[in-house]
């Protein structure tokens, strides 16, 4: 039988807040399953995105790191200097 | 104006410098003697073997092949006797080392040190994990501080430099490497390693004293590093210290042979050639210390200007950036007396062949620069003809025998001439004198065995014997590598004939990473040692053909091409390998001891970590939210238009319906990085990204993937997209401006 619209985004977003570091309390269960009730009922066509929505609207996606977080340093600043090419 | 003290260090320098050179020039004629006396001995010899003692112009090639041969093994076998005999005595005390004792070195203070590792799609998980193994060696020697790493990557696939780069973040937050392991990755890849090497110095080089140059499967002790260092303190004049970088973690037959070989042998040839070369050594390309001013000032590498081999980019630098340092006063040192310095080796006679074929294109190179480049040091010429001649024995080899069959066939078949000369008055019989010729191929042998029964006995001297097993088990495991060696020398002697005139006749050459890993298959094996099976079944035949006696002595170089694929398969199987080695056999001193630093390496922390390709990057939040944050951004304009199509394109079709270069495109965008990833998780169902994220979905643990970036800016999905420029990462210059932590500022 084929996944509905509910049932594929239900599990997308439980991936995806896996994935992304979120341990999945069953507070957080609940949230996403209420959040995704209330796109169905809006009647909203990206319910992935609306419901992620919800949940970061409702404060319950800020464990994670900000953006003024820094990424390690690729690279240290530049110190130009020249190579010498002599004769062969 | 110089100082007393500056005044009476110079003195010391010429003088230190007047003392091995004198030195050098006594062992190198010595040298010269024995293998010059020996190798005319052995020709004369060989004259009397000729049927027509010289009489013709085959034999006379065949003598001359003859005598360049016997002078290569015989330097050879010279060299591990000066070896086994310095061993003896405690070593060479005008090696560099010797120099000082051990306290006042230890108390020599270090400068700043660059460790680059530049890598060109290695294994990710073995390459990196060795650096990590290397870092955390030196944390354990307290003196981290003074070393920063860089990975210097060429790849360009980016499903593997992807993998590079998360692999990166990984060993920084393992580590605790912020700041101190660097990543940088060429967008375009100019004269191979040397380019890249020479790009970090461009860039970087003025921010350190010194560089160690590792390659991609490297380990090197923190303590050997230290030491090299300060090594490269006590001696200003010394512009390069190469290690002698021992095989170690072989697993299949072929690998576990040539490390026992280098763990056993390798001492002797590397402390002879060190007490012959002294100050004029060669560097190898890796495993080794370098200045880094002098080397910037006197080491960049002109493209050759010559014709078809000799015109374009110089494929094998190392030698040639020896003794350009030695050209411009330099000294260079092998110094055999640092230990734990290892490599690997490849894990099958066909990826070692694939490999030589880039270094025979190299060394042939070197042919120019041996003739035509000016004020080079007579010793450097020769380690550029050392190197030269690694490869072109093969073909002189082969053309040796193709002689040996001419002669054997117009004595046979051709009726004897008795008057080559017109105005002989005697006949002159061609005489044919087994015993004579039997003794000659003794006396070869000899010099190939001597050295290898040396390293047995060196080992039994030096108390060694429980590192490789015991008596029993070394006197097997250097039979077996003997027998092994023996097969291997004409199919490395054929493919490397092959690669030579390939080289010569300048034939395209694709430059690849070298495979470190899988066996080889029955197929591929065929297919490669084929022409030998052609030539060694051909030419034995007619050798049976022609005289049996002949085809007796045709038998151990046609035998070993016939049968060389299924040598080559068996060579690389890890079972056997592995087998043997639970036997007690060709074992080496880690393995029997074991060592901290292939601990570190079977215990990185990239064992068995995701690894990422454009993919998992798209689709996973945590991969995707690094690569965003160190793919660049900003870009507007008609670079920013086709960014965009590149996106649409890749969410229609599916990362199969791009081409690699445009999947790079959009991997090194930060934005199209986003994007990609907002738009994946919303696809439908049915799509290509929707298929892929289902597959995704149900193949990965339930477990919370540890990607060790805690310190990672909030997942793609969280952020409005006016926001993604002011997230803090890497700008498009590749520098962080805010960095003021950095020690080495």
């Amino acid at each position: 039988m084929r996944a509905t619209t509910a049932e594929h985004a239900l599990r997308r977003v439980l991936a995806w807040l896996r994935w992304a570091g979120w341990e999945l309390t069953p507070e957080l269960q609940q949230a996403v399953l209420q959040a995704l009730a209330d796109s169905i009922a809006a009647q909203q066509g990206d319910l992935f995105g609306a419901c992620l929505q919800a949940l970061q609207q409702r404060g319950l996606l800020q464990r994670q790191g900000t953006s003024d977080t820094v990424c390690p340093p690729l690279v240290p600043p530049l110190q130009r200097g020249s190579i010498g090419y002599g004769e062969y | 104006m110089l100082t007393r003290t500056e005044t009476a260090e110079t003195v010391d320098l010429a003088a230190s410098r007047r003392r091995w050179r004198t030195v050098a020039l006594l062992r190198r004629s010595l040298l010269l003697l024995l293998v010059g006396g020996q190798t005319l001995m052995a020709s004369w010899f060989m004259l009397s073997v000729l049927p027509y003692q010289g009489g013709n112009g085959v034999e006379i090639g065949m003598l001359v092949l003859f005598a360049i041969l016997f002078a290569w093994i015989s330097f050879g076998f010279w060299i591990a006797v000066a070896g086994f005999i310095l061993r003896r005595l405690g070593g060479d005390r005008y090696s560099l080392l010797r120099q000082q004792d051990a306290q006042t070195l230890a108390a020599t203070p270090l400068a700043r040190t660059a460790i680059l590792m530049p890598i060109y799609h290695e294994p990710v998980e073995r390459s990196l994990g060795g650096l990590s193994a290397v870092y955390r060696s030196l944390e354990r020697t307290g003196q981290i501080e003074h070393f920063d790493f860089f990975i210097l990557s060429d790849s360009r696939d980016p499903d593997i430099w992807l993998q590079e780069q998360a692999a990166w973040a990984r060993l920084v937050h393992q580590l605790g490497a912020a700041g101190r392991l660097f990543y940088r990755r060429r967008q375009v890849n100019l004269n191979y390693k040397s380019g890249n090497v020479a790009d970090f110095l461009r860039r970087w080089g003025r921010g350190y004293q010194y560089m160690v140059v590792l390659d991609a499967d490297s380990l090197m002790a923190g303590d050997t590093l230290v030491r090299m260092v300060q090594l490269m303190q006590r001696h200003p004049a010394v512009g390069i210290v190469q290690s002698s970088p021992e095989l170690l973690n072989g697993r299949s037959l072929f690998a576990r042979v040539q490390q026992f070989s280098s763990q056993l042998y390798g001492p002797l040839f590397s402390t002879g050639l060190a007490a012959v070369q002294m100050g004029e050594a060669a560097f190898w390309g890796h495993n080794a210390i370098l200045r880094i001013r002098p080397f910037m000032a006197h080491c960049g590498l002109r493209k050759l200007p010559g014709g078809g081999l000799f015109r374009g980019p110089i494929m094998s630098h190392d030698f040639v950036e020896a003794a350009y340092l030695g050209r411009a006063g330099h000294e260079v040192w092998l110094e055999p007396g640092l230990r734990e310095s290892w490599e690997e080796s490849p894990p099958s006679l066909v990826d070692e062949l694939t490999r030589d074929k880039r270094w025979v294109k190299g060394n042939m190179q070197h042919l120019w620069l041996l003739l035509g480049s000016h004020k080079l040091r007579f010793a450097h010429r020769l380690a550029l003809l050392n190197g030269i001649m690694s490869y072109l024995a093969s073909p002189l080899w082969l053309a040796f025998l193709v002689l040996t069959t001419i002669a054997t066939t117009r004595l046979m078949l051709w009726p004897i001439n008795y008057f080559p000369d017109p105005h002989q008055l005697h006949p002159l019989w061609p005489q044919w004198q087994p015993y004579r010729a039997v003794s000659l191929v003794a006396c070869t042998l000899f010099l190939l065995f001597v050295p290898k029964f040396l390293g047995l006995a060196d080992a039994a001297l030096t108390r060694r014997l429980r590192a490789f097993g015991g008596f029993l088990r070394l006197l097997g495991s250097v039979l077996l590598e003997i027998l092994i060696s023996a097969l291997l020398a004409p199919i490395r002697m054929l493919s490397h004939s092959r690669y030579v005139a390939e080289s010569l006749l300048n034939v395209n050459l694709r430059w690849a990473g070298q495979n470190r890993t899988s066996e080889t298959g029955w197929l591929k094996a065929l297919i490669y040692q084929a022409p030998g099976l052609i030539l060694g079944l051909g030419w034995a035949l007619f050798a049976l053909w022609l005289k049996p006696m002949f085809f007796y002595w045709s038998l151990p170089v046609a035998l070993p091409l016939i049968f060389a694929a299924p040598i080559s398969v068996v060579l690389s199987r890890v079972q056997l390998g592995l087998s043997l080695k639970r036997h007690g056999w060709l074992m080496t001193a880690e393995e029997v001891f074991g060592a901290r630093l292939l601990d570190d390496l079977v215990g990185n922390p990239l064992k068995g970590s995701p690894q990422p390709g454009f993919c998992e990057s798209v689709i996973d939040p945590q991969h995707n939210a690094l690569q965003t944050a160190l793919g660049r951004s900003g870009r507007s304009g008609l670079r920013r238009q086709r960014l965009d199509a590149l996106c649409q394109r890749c969410l229609q079709q599916g990362p199969d319906g791009l081409e690699q270069r445009e999947l790079a495109l959009l991997a090194q965008d930060a934005e199209a990085m986003t994007q990609l990833h907002r738009q994946v998780w919303r696809a439908a169902p049915q799509s290509v990204w929707g298929r892929l994220l289902q597959q995704q979905i149900v193949r990965r643990p339930e477990r919370a993937p540890d990607t060790g970036q805690a310190c990672l800016p909030m997942p793609a999905m969280l952020y409005d997209e006016s926001s993604i420029q002011q997230i803090k990462r890497i700008p498009a210059d590749g520098c962080l401006p805010d960095y003021s932590d950095h020690p080495g500022q």
